[in-house]
Formats: C-alpha cells, sequence, structure tokens
C-alpha cells in the first residue's frame, strides 16, 4: 500500500469515527431536549399540585374542627331544647364554608345511598338494608374542580340478619 | 424496553423504574399514593380488590379480607375464598396485578420484567414462592433480592471496586430488621441479619394513643373511656399519627382530647413523646448491637455506612440514638421508597448486563437502546457494564447422609454459606447397605445462624428417591449435584452411572408445583383486579 493511500484510509477512519461520535452526541442533545418539554410540563403540573399540597395541613385541621362539633352538636341534641345546638352547628356550617372555599366541597351522603367504596369508608357494620348506607357518621369531601375525593364519608353499613343462619335454624327446626 | 422494581411488603408494597434521566422513580397507584397496603379482598369469585379499598373493606367483609399474607409466604397454608383455596403465592400475586396496572396506568407502559425484593434472612422456600407469585401474575420475574441490598444500592454505597461494610436498619409500620452487608472484592454478601417481627412504627402510635386517653380519663374521671367510644378512638388515632410528624419537625404542640363534651388539653414535647416510646427505640438499638456482634464473630468488625429504611425511620428520635449509641451519623433519604428504588435500579443494570454479554447482535442493540433512553453517556454505560454485583449463598445446604462405620446420620454440606452464587458442587456418595434398591435422597438447609451437620439445626426442603439397578453391593456410587443460582433457588439433581438413573429435585417446600403455577396463572387471569 502506498504511503498516500494509507493516510487516506487513517483520515476515512476518523472521519467515520468522528461522524458516529456526532451523531452519538445529537442524540443525546435531542433526548435532553424532550427530557426539558417534560420538565417544563411536568414543573407546570406540580405548581398547581404544590398549591393543593399545601392546602392539606390546613383542611385536615378543619376537617378534625368540623368532625368534633359535629359531634357534639349531634350528642347534644339528644336533650331537648339544648341552646348550645344550634349555635354548634352553625359553627359546623361555617367551618365547611371555609373547607369550600379551599375547594374542598362536601359529598352528599345519606342513610339509604348504595355503598360506593369510591365514595365512602365503612366504619362498621349495623341493623339496616343489606349493602346500603345505614348511618352517615363523618362526612367526605371532594375537590370540586378536579372531580377527586380528598376524604372518604365514614358510614355504617346495613346488614341484615344473617339469612344463611335464619336458613340452617329454619331447617333445624322442622326437623 | 421498561424493568421495574418492586418492594412487595408485609403492610405495604411499591414499584419503581429508572427514568429517562437514569433516575429511579416510584410510580403513584390510581389512589395517588406512592406505597400501596398490601391487602386483597375478594368481593366476588371474579372480582378482586387490593389496597386502601380493600383496607377498609376489612370492617364489612373480615372473612374476605386477607392482609400480611408476606408471613405465609413458603408455607403450606391456603385461605378459602367463595370456596376456592388460595395459596399464599397465589394472594400475593393479586397485589403485584394491582401494582402492575396501576404502574402501567400511570406511565403507559406495560409491567413486565420485574426484580422482585425479599427480607434478607428468607431462604430458599420464601424466595421461591414470591418468584412464582411474580410468574401467577403474569410477570417475568428475572431476579429477586434482599431487601437489604436493594436499600443499599439506593443510597450508592454498593460500589464495585470499593469495599464496605454497610449497617442496615429498617424500621418499618408494623416490623423491625436490621442486616449487616458486606462488599468485598465485588461480591455482596449478608453478613447476618436478624430483628424483631412484632415491633414497629404502630407500636409508637399506640402509645401516644394510650398516652392521650389517659390524660383525658386523669382530668374527667367521670365520664366513660375515651377508648370505649369507636369514633374518639379513630379521632385518636388520627391525632397520633399527626403528632408523630408533626413532632419530627416542631419540638412543642398542644391538642385537645374532646369527649362526651369534655376537653382536655394535653400538651407533649418531643422529649415526653420519646420518654414514652424510650424502650421501643432500645429494643431496636439493643437488636442492632446484637447484630454488629454477631457480624463480629463472622469477622466483620464495624461498619462503614449506616442506612436508614422504613417509613418509622423518619422519627429524629431514631438518627440521634444511632448517633450516640453507635458513634454514626446515620444516612437517611426517603427511607420508605429506598427498596422499590434499589430493586428498580438492580433491575435495570441486571438487564442492561444481560442483554450485552448474550453475544446476540439484537440483545446488543436493544442495551444500547435502553441506556440511550435512560440518556446514558459512554462513560456510565462502561461504568455499568464492568459493575458485577455478585451474591452469596446466605445459607449452607446439603443431603442427609449416614456415616457408614458409625451410622450415625448427620448432613453432609455442598454449598456452605458465604458460597459465591451462583454454585454449581457435584458430590460423589455411596450406597449403605448390599442389594439395595433405593436411595432416599433428602434435601436440608441450615435452619440456625450458623451451618451445623446436626440433623435437627437443619429444616428438610425437598427429598425423593433414587432407583439403584438390582443386585448391586454396598458401596455403589451415586453422584449428587446441587445448583443454586444468584437469587437463592435450589436444583438438586442425584444419579447414579450405570444405567443413568437420574433424579432431579427443585426446591419447593410446601410450595406451588411448575404445572400448578401455570395453571393458576391461566385461571387466575379471568378475575379482574382494582
Amino acid at each position: 500500500m502506498l504511503p498516500e493511500q494509507d493516510q487516506e484510509v487513517d483520515l476515512e477512519n476518523g472521519l467515520k469515527h468522528l461522524a458516529e461520535q456526532v451523531a452519538r452526541e445529537h442524540e443525546r442533545a435531542a433526548h435532553r431536549e424532550q427530557i426539558i418539554d417534560r420538565l417544563h410540563a411536568e414543573n407546570q403540573d406540580l405548581r398547581r399540585g404544590l398549591l393543593q399540597e399545601a392546602l392539606t395541613p390546613v383542611r385536615s385541621g378543619l376537617y378534625r374542627l368540623y368532625d368534633t362539633v359535629t359531634r357534639e352538636a349531634t350528642r347534644r341534641s339528644a336533650h331537648d331544647g339544648d341552646p348550645v345546638v344550634p349555635l354548634l352547628e352553625a359553627i359546623a356550617e361555617e367551618v365547611a364554608e371555609v373547607l369550600a372555599r379551599t375547594g374542598a366541597e362536601r359529598l352528599e351522603v345519606a342513610p339509604g345511598d348504595e355503598y360506593d367504596p369510591a365514595l365512602h369508608r365503612p366504619v362498621g357494620t349495623g341493623p339496616g338494608e343489606d349493602g346500603r348506607v345505614a348511618a352517615v357518621v363523618s362526612d367526605g369531601f371532594r375537590l370540586a374542580d378536579q372531580d377527586r375525593v380528598l376524604r372518604k364519608a365514614g358510614v355504617v353499613i346495613g346488614k341484615a340478619p344473617d339469612s344463611a343462619q335464619d336458613g340452617a335454624q329454619d331447617s333445624e327446626g322442622n326437623i | 424496553m421498561a424493568v421495574h422494581g418492586i418492594d412487595l411488603g408485609t403492610t405495604y408494597s411499591c414499584i419503581a423504574s429508572v427514568d429517562d434521566v437514569s433516575r429511579p422513580t416510584v410510580h403513584r397507584n390510581q389512589e395517588d399514593t406512592d406505597t400501596t397496603p398490601s391487602v386483597v379482598f375478594f368481593e366476588t369469585p371474579e372480582n378482586v380488590v387490593v389496597g386502601q379499598t380493600a383496607k377498609d373493606s376489612a370492617v364489612i367483609e373480615p372473612d374476605l379480607v386477607v392482609s400480611r399474607i408476606k408471613r405465609d409466604m413458603g408455607h403450606e397454608v391456603t385461605r378459602t375464598m367463595h370456596g376456592r383455596p388460595y395459596t399464599p403465592e397465589e394472594i400475593s400475586a393479586f397485589v403485584l396485578r394491582k401494582l402492575a396496572a396501576d404502574a402501567k396506568t400511570a406511565t403507559g407502559v406495560t409491567v413486565d420484567d420485574v426484580v422482585i425484593t425479599v427480607p434478607a434472612y428468607f431462604g430458599a422456600a420464601e424466595r421461591d414462592a414470591t418468584r412464582k407469585a411474580g410468574r401467577i401474575a403474569g410477570l417475568n420475574v428475572i431476579d429477586i433480592i434482599s431487601e437489604p441490598i436493594a436499600a443499599a444500592i439506593t443510597y450508592g454505597v454498593l460500589n464495585p471496586g470499593q469495599d464496605a461494610r454497610i449497617l442496615v436498619y429498617d424500621l418499618g409500620g408494623g416490623t423491625f430488621d436490621t442486616t449487616v452487608i458486606a462488599l468485598s472484592g465485588g461480591d455482596i454478601e449478608v453478613v447476618c441479619t436478624d430483628g424483631d417481627h412484632e415491633l414497629g412504627g404502630a407500636d409508637w402510635d399506640d402509645r401516644l394513643v394510650e398516652h392521650l386517653a389517659e390524660r383525658f380519663r386523669q382530668e374527667h374521671p367521670d365520664v366513660p373511656d375515651p377508648l370505649d367510644d369507636k369514633q374518639t378512638e379513630q379521632q385518636l388515632r388520627r391525632d397520633a399519627e399527626e403528632l408523630k410528624k408533626t413532632l419530627s419537625t416542631r419540638t412543642r404542640h398542644v391538642l385537645r382530647v374532646m369527649h362526651e363534651g369534655r376537653v382536655a388539653k394535653v400538651e407533649i414535647g418531643r422529649e415526653e413523646f420519646e420518654a414514652l416510646t424510650r424502650d421501643l427505640l432500645d429494643r431496636t438499638i439493643e437488636i442492632t448491637r446484637k447484630t454488629l456482634n454477631t457480624a463480629r464473630g463472622k469477622g466483620v468488625d464495624g461498619f462503614d455506612h449506616l442506612v436508614l429504611v422504613g417509613g418509622s425511620a423518619k422519627m429524629p428520635a431514631v438518627t440521634e440514638a444511632l448517633t450516640k449509641e453507635l458513634g454514626v451519623t446515620p444516612r437517611l433519604q426517603d427511607p420508605d421508597l429506598a427498596v422499590a428504588k434499589g430493586a428498580a435500579l438492580y433491575a435495570f443494570e441486571e438487564t442492561y448486563r444481560r442483554l450485552l454479554s448474550s453475544g446476540d447482535r439484537t440483545d446488543q442493540s436493544r442495551a444500547e437502546e435502553m441506556a440511550a433512553r435512560a440518556g446514558l453517556s459512554d462513560g456510565q454505560r462502561q461504568e455499568i457494564a464492568g459493575r458485577t454485583i455478585r451474591t452469596v449463598a446466605s445459607r449452607a445446604f446439603g443431603i442427609k447422609a449416614t456415616a457408614s462405620n458409625t451410622r450415625r446420620e448427620y448432613v453432609a454440606h455442598l454449598v456452605n454459606a458465604n458460597d459465591a452464587l451462583p454454585a454449581d458442587v457435584t458430590e460423589g456418595f455411596a450406597t449403605l447397605d448390599d442389594f439395595q434398591t433405593r436411595v432416599a435422597i433428602e434435601v436440608m438447609e441450615q435452619a440456625g445462624a450458623v451451618a451445623s451437620d446436626v440433623i435437627e439445626d437443619n429444616n428438610k426442603i425437598a427429598e425423593g428417591d433414587l432407583r439403584i439397578p438390582p443386585g448391586k453391593p454396598a458401596g455403589y456410587p451415586i453422584e449428587v449435584t446441587f445448583s443454586l443460582d444468584a437469587s437463592g433457588l435450589l436444583h438438586v439433581t442425584a444419579k447414579e452411572n450405570e444405567t443413568g438413573e437420574r433424579l432431579e429435585l427443585s426446591v419447593q417446600i410446601g410450595g406451588m408445583s411448575e404445572e400448578e403455577v401455570a395453571e393458576s396463572r391461566a385461571a387466575l387471569s379471568r378475575v379482574q383486579v382494582s
């Protein structure tokens, strides 16, 4: 092989190597661009999410206050004409108002509703129609503009007296 | 190609993968939380619910809800739901399916190849059961690794070429584990592990609840006990959890316990909280010391890194106590997600290495594609390719043998604890009596902390019979081969050379056979998991 040819081959190899390296760098740069795009989009979401996140401790404090006042009002309403009851109920309503202003609205849950694990957190079972809400123990809240449940309503689920057991007793009686 | 790491926990589970900036990322579930309760609710024969909703459902259908199934892994126990018996592998498979399905919803990527973590004390049977749970869930389990090793990977303290001794302190919601890992010459070894599986963050909460209730009782002895009222008790539980978090950042907090129209104002400071739970923390320190002593007995004197794992390790008292008692400042970052993240990192690197070294052109280009997608530079690629984390056997394995002169039965070890994995060992044995027609092969696994050839110190994990041709005198040779792979799965082959008669055993103590796994995978794929 002549020296000139040798040089040419070297040059060619060098160029090929360089082209490969440039292609790789290019690929990585394109990749970075994509990531920046995504980070940017995520950052936007995060800002919105952060606002919600910042409200979480405030809301949990308000839930606690709301629960406490509501429970006390319910307990006192057992005695007729307790003048404190309307006052406590008013305070609970005010707290619910403040919560609504943070975006947390009360879930409409009432006895007789069909049990829905997305809205209800069962706290126990009690006499009532099978598979339906027998009593609401604590209210639930949802984030209105995202249609997301923030806190499920605490409910007692109705459970008819065990029919299978009844059947067994019946047949035993027949024998 | 996305590979995932899964922390399949006793109370909570978590899934992660390596993202496009080569960082491990945890995928949130559909309920928007990082971790999913490992609770399974068999709503109907066709529909299974996993996670928080399943946990809530325990109140209404306690008999159809299964939790803490991890404790049964590797044991032959089933739970019958709607008339069908379910093995622990199958129940765990439902948890895995929920994690995989939610990760797919979050990222749009189907979960296929996974690495699942198990506690360091899990033996071959439990590891095998975990692998089968993954298979039943329709996943390709590329490896099973120990939780403390995964955590150490996340903390970046397992760098080959840099020998290190690592102490892992893992305080979860309901369990406590402490492990010493040694990395030497690229080999990772679990030196020893200890713990208390009835001790966890929940005990700290209980103490707070009891304290708050007691303060109320003292102030209002004339009203019923607040803990007898379900609603007040739940409120106190929530308060205790909040209080624990608050006291991690603030030093004092005032709480009002309200019950039956009465109020007790309770002011509690960090010091008081720590005094209330001092004995719990002391128990973890004591176990940690014991573990370090055991390690010392095995020649590992001291440690270079102390890493904290588990949500409850976030309590400032843990760091303070460990710093004071051991004289080392522990590392703490996202302790509740460290195991899943480490599994994801390991899954990624291991897959890359396997593809690269397969010698197949398409596999190699897949490896390149994987690296490009994670945005790895040439330097990083070389580093990963050169990093081989080898594991060692955690226990000794052998077969039951009888000494020909004394007729004493003992365990002849083929694989010893700390042997590098994968291990392939063949040893020759011989028949004991003239005209023996069969040889009972009983595979034994070390049960205690140290290897022992006494039968009682070992567990029988598999057995089978090898036929011997008729008319052979005592001393007729047979050959036994143990092959133990890196995840601790054991295959045993026994053979005699004249007729080529072979006996093959795969370890599955009380576990499911390969056929059962395949059947259950097909049967359960018809069950909806949400």
